[in-house]
């Protein structure tokens, strides 16, 4: 939303701007997203492991 | 009793068995403990002090010493190809390179992050309410990562020696 601010230059007013909360979920907090992470990273790891022996 | 036995025979057997008490300890806490506290700690009184004064320290004597224990045999298996494995010198070294990578993270975790943390919450090292908050949730992610780290671990050391098979490895 555009105000007029010091002077009476148009400037944004953030109080009025919508906030937005998101909050960012840690897998390592549950069992099961510890599990799929640990899954996850096995794959990862396998294709990381055979590109290194050469493919 | 050859040295290809000692070496292959009762360092991979130790080796397994220092594991098995390591990494059974750690799912213990994170499949069994964890959530029995929580549960025995949310009644009115709380009912769960039995664990955190007799079961816990045991458990976690055991669980950081099978940690050295495991670790020490691991290195003892790999031998002169110690080197080839940790610094990924020759690509047959590779997998269990990752794997011996894995489980020397984990070590460290143990050791330096949920060791030092735990002995403030058991009270053998004094701490305020604040240290232990912050304490509690360091240990609780240390143990998470190993439980998630422990899963590629066992993969690599199960299945180092099958890479090498077409049908594995593609």
């Amino acid at each position: 939303m555009i105000v007029a601010g010091p002077g009476g230059t148009p400037c944004y007013d953030r109080r009025a701007a919508p906030i937005r909360e998101t909050t960012m979920k840690n897998p390592l907090d549950s069992l099961w997203g510890t599990v799929i992470a640990g899954l996850v990273l096995t794959v990862v790891l396998y294709y990381l492991a055979r590109a290194m022996m050469g493919g | 009793v050859t040295w290809e036995f000692i070496h292959y025979g009762l360092g991979r057997w130790l080796h397994i068995l220092f594991g098995v008490m390591w990494v059974g300890m750690l799912y213990y806490f994170n499949f069994v403990q964890a959530q029995a506290l929580a549960r025995a700690n949310a009644e009115t009184p709380p009912s769960g002090a039995g664990i955190t004064k007799h079961v816990a320290p045991l458990a976690l004597l055991w669980f950081r010493w099978a940690a050295v224990a495991t670790w020490v045999m691991g290195a003892f298996l790999l031998g002169d190809k110690f080197g080839a494995a940790f610094l990924f010198r020759e690509p047959a070294y590779v997998p269990i390179g990752i794997g011996a990578w894995l489980g020397t993270i984990m070590l460290f975790n143990v050791w330096v992050l949920i060791w030092p943390n735990q002995k403030r919450l058991l009270g053998m090292v004094p701490a305020g309410d604040v240290e232990k908050a912050k304490a509690r949730r360091v240990a609780f992610l240390a143990s998470r990562t190993n439980v998630m780290l422990s899963i590629p671990m066992i993969f690599f050391m199960a299945s180092s020696g099958m890479f090498h098979f077409p049908v594995f490895a593609g």
